[in-house]
């Protein structure tokens, strides 16, 4: 092929007949499906190609540049996505200890004024409420300072996990993935299961991207927390667990997520990696996290990723990454 | 008073444990940590007011309190959430009286306790307090649900015309009102009229709560002509109420009274009860419930039978509802009343019925046409 091989629009239009083949209803089909995925990246209708016939190869090089176009539009905004359904969440969990720290404080004010000699309240103070506050001043202290490290640790997960990586590779500790990862999808899971995390404690550092990381890891476990939820509804428990594992073996780090959910579907299983393919309800998933999580680990990283599962009792992730950096 | 609250975070329930506490409430408190728990508490003995985080494992808020409404009608429910979520607050509106919003502090709850407290003590007859705790909306007229429906959809439209909307049907306008004035909505001052309600929640929520509207399009009695009546005189009362008041700062609020006040009375048409004759108390009691502000459920209480007050403001408003909803009724004012107002009197009714007259050969037109 002369130069013009991976730039199809210059290419010398050899129109193909709809009619060839037997193919023109089937192809009519595929291009109606392309402009439906690019509809679903783009997040709004896509108008068909201006021209009624266009050959085929023009209308590959317009699609594929769309989809050039709108790929890495589509990646943000997914990321995106995945920290606004975050935000919400975390914002309940900082919600939680607010509320009782502010009861406490209110609390200790109010018995502040009590005990207090000079404040001039001695004529309203009764026995039974002076036995109360001196019985539950330290209490409320103690709850106080407990909601403020909850607090303090939910922030700091945030900044972790806000902390930029802007792709680049870097040497990281898996553990402190692991935990800023619990901390922060915590609201996501905590109403449907418990979470059991399970560490060598002498792990080597990782080279990776960290961002990536922290979305594999997170798609893994809101997934789980998705499949853990169905059996609660179907009333078979009324709680599940997710386990996390991490192993150092010999030139890498193995990470498991396990979770006790609905398991994945013999027919789904060939296409849990495809893109847009989900089996979530609509508006619950755009079927992009596993797609996204397995690029990232398998192209990026050059590890593996895979899952074990059987339906109706639970699914496994193993994520593989190298010690060794290399390249893409 | 006998108070239920239920967290799944026992350090809440030892907060508000510690509050109540030390303040020394004449309140029996109790405190359950699972949808569960309270449940077993209430069939040991129902409580006055059960007042439930929404999210937690095993069986969470909406279901607990759906439950409770169902076996325990006459307890007050209420919601007190940290997640201050939109669809969640419009999913609690299915069940709960009232919504409110972690943090919230002692006086709030306080408030809101002595409040139940009144309203217990004013509605003595309990087998009508447990008769309202059933009631939770009345069935929206299909017709305003579909027309609002459709101008939803209509590019150009504006707030002005939702809310005129909204104002021709008493079910729409109440549940717009009370999620207007649930915690999560309100800012400062409660709401007492639709239009002021329609403009704080914005229309993406209007419409949220129109598609929840329509959960209620199988219930039997939306075609029931006795409640097309009197949802017809509702309207009638409402305009006849601005009109009454035009040009005055209470015009709304009179429109918003005069448009609810038969809302006890559509109820307990809705629930098959005989006997309406308390029906202004049922209404504001529900009202009441629904966490609607003071001056609005006095005014619906009211407009049966008024009472002469002496601030001047208050006397214009319950005279408009008062007037207004007997002229659209076809009913006879209260004569006593009508004594004390005076000469006014005539040129207040003369006024109202000209304004019936007006609407009725409007909407014979409008039928013919």
């Amino acid at each position: 092929m002369p130069a013009t091989f991976d730039s199809p629009l210059s290419a010398a239009p050899d129109p193909v007949d709809a009619d060839d083949e037997g193919g023109g209803a089937s192809i009519d089909d595929q291009r109606q499906q392309l402009l439906s995925v690019i509809h679903a990246m783009v997040g709004q209708p896509v108008p068909p190609p201006q021209t009624a016939r266009l050959d085929e190869a023009a209308f590959l090089a317009q699609m594929l540049s769309m989809v050039r176009q709108v790929q890495p539009l589509a990646l943000h905004s997914q990321k995106l996505e995945a920290i606004g359904q975050l935000a919400a969440g975390i914002a309940h969990e900082i919600n939680t200890p607010i509320q009782f720290i502010s009861d406490n404080v209110a609390f200790l004010k109010q018995a502040f004024m009590l005990l207090d000699p000079r404040a001039d309240g001695g004529s309203t103070v009764n026995e039974r409420q002076l036995r109360y506050a001196r019985e539950q001043i330290p209490l409320a202290f103690e709850q106080t300072i407990e909601g403020l490290q909850r607090v303090i640790l939910i922030v700091s997960a945030m900044k972790r996990l806000s902390h930029a990586s802007n792709g680049q590779r870097d040497s990281v500790d898996m553990i402190d993935i692991i935990n800023t990862t619990s901390v922060v999808s915590r609201n996501e899971w905590k109403y449907v299961a418990d979470m059991q995390i399970d560490v060598t404690p002498q792990m080597p550092p990782v080279p990776c991207i960290r961002d990536d990381i922290y979305s594999v890891l997170l798609n893994i476990i809101i997934n789980a927390a998705h499949a853990i939820a169905s059996q609660v509804e179907a009333g078979r428990y009324e709680k599940g667990l997710i386990q996390i594992r991490a192993r150092a073996l010999a030139d890498c780090v193995r990470i498991t997520i396990a979770d006790n959910g609905c398991g994945i579907a013999d027919t789904a299983r060939g296409r849990v990696f495809e893109p847009f393919y989900s089996t979530k309800a609509v508006g619950k998933g755009t079927g992009q996290g596993l797609a996204i999580a397995h690029s990232i680990v398998v192209q990026k990283h050059r590890g593996r990723l895979w899952f074990d599962s059987a339906p109706g009792e639970g699914t496994s992730f193993h994520i593989e990454l190298p010690l060794q950096a290399t390249s893409e | 008073m006998d108070v239920l609250f239920v967290d799944d975070e026992e350090l809440i329930l030892k907060g508000v444990q510690r509050t109540i506490g030390l303040a020394g409430f004449d309140w029996n408190v109790r405190y359950a940590t699972s949808g569960r728990q309270a449940i077993a508490f209430c069939e040991a003995a129902a409580p006055d007011i059960i007042i439930s985080d929404m999210r937690m494992p095993g069986m969470d808020g909406a279901r607990l309190l759906k439950q409770v409404q169902q076996r325990w009608p006459s307890t007050l429910r209420v919601i007190l959430s940290g997640h201050a979520d939109e669809e969640m607050t419009i999913r609690a509106l299915d069940v709960a009286h009232q919504y409110l919003t972690k943090p919230c502090d002692l006086s709030t709850l306080e408030t809101l306790i002595e409040h139940c407290a009144e309203d217990r003590q004013r509605q003595d007859d309990a087998s009508l307090v447990a008769l309202v705790g059933q009631f939770d909306r009345l069935p929206v007229a299909p017709r305003s649900y579909l027309q609002l429906q459709a101008l939803l959809t209509t590019p150009g439209y504006d707030l002005g015309q939702v809310t005129a909307l909204i104002e021709h049907d008493v079910a729409l306008a109440a549940n717009v009102l009370r999620l207007a004035n649930s915690a999560y909505f309100r800012a400062n001052a409660p709401i007492s009229d639709v239009h002021t309600a329609v403009v704080r929640l914005g229309l993406s929520t209007i419409r949220t709560l129109i598609l929840i509207c329509d959960l209620y399009s199988d219930d039997a009695y939306r075609d029931d002509p006795v409640l097309a009546r009197l949802r017809g005189c509702a309207i009638e009362a409402s305009i006849i109420a601005a009109t009454l008041m035009h040009g005055t700062p209470g015009r709304d609020v009179a429109m918003t009274a005069a448009l609810l006040a038969d809302i006890g009375r559509m109820l307990m048409h809705r629930y098959r009860m005989s006997t309406t004759d308390r029906h202004a108390e049922v209404g504001a009691y529900l009202l009441s419930t629904w966490g609607m502000p003071d001056s609005l459920v006095d005014l619906v209480r009211q407009h049966h039978s008024p009472r002469w007050v002496d601030d001047a403001a208050m006397r214009e408003l319950i005279t408009a509802t008062h007037i207004a909803v007997c002229v659209a009724n076809a009913e006879a004012c209260d004569s006593g009343y009508l004594l004390q107002l005076g000469n006014r009197a005539d040129a207040l009714l003369g006024l109202a019925r000209q304004c019936l007259a007006q609407t009725t050969a409007i909407d014979g037109e409008r039928d013919r046409g």
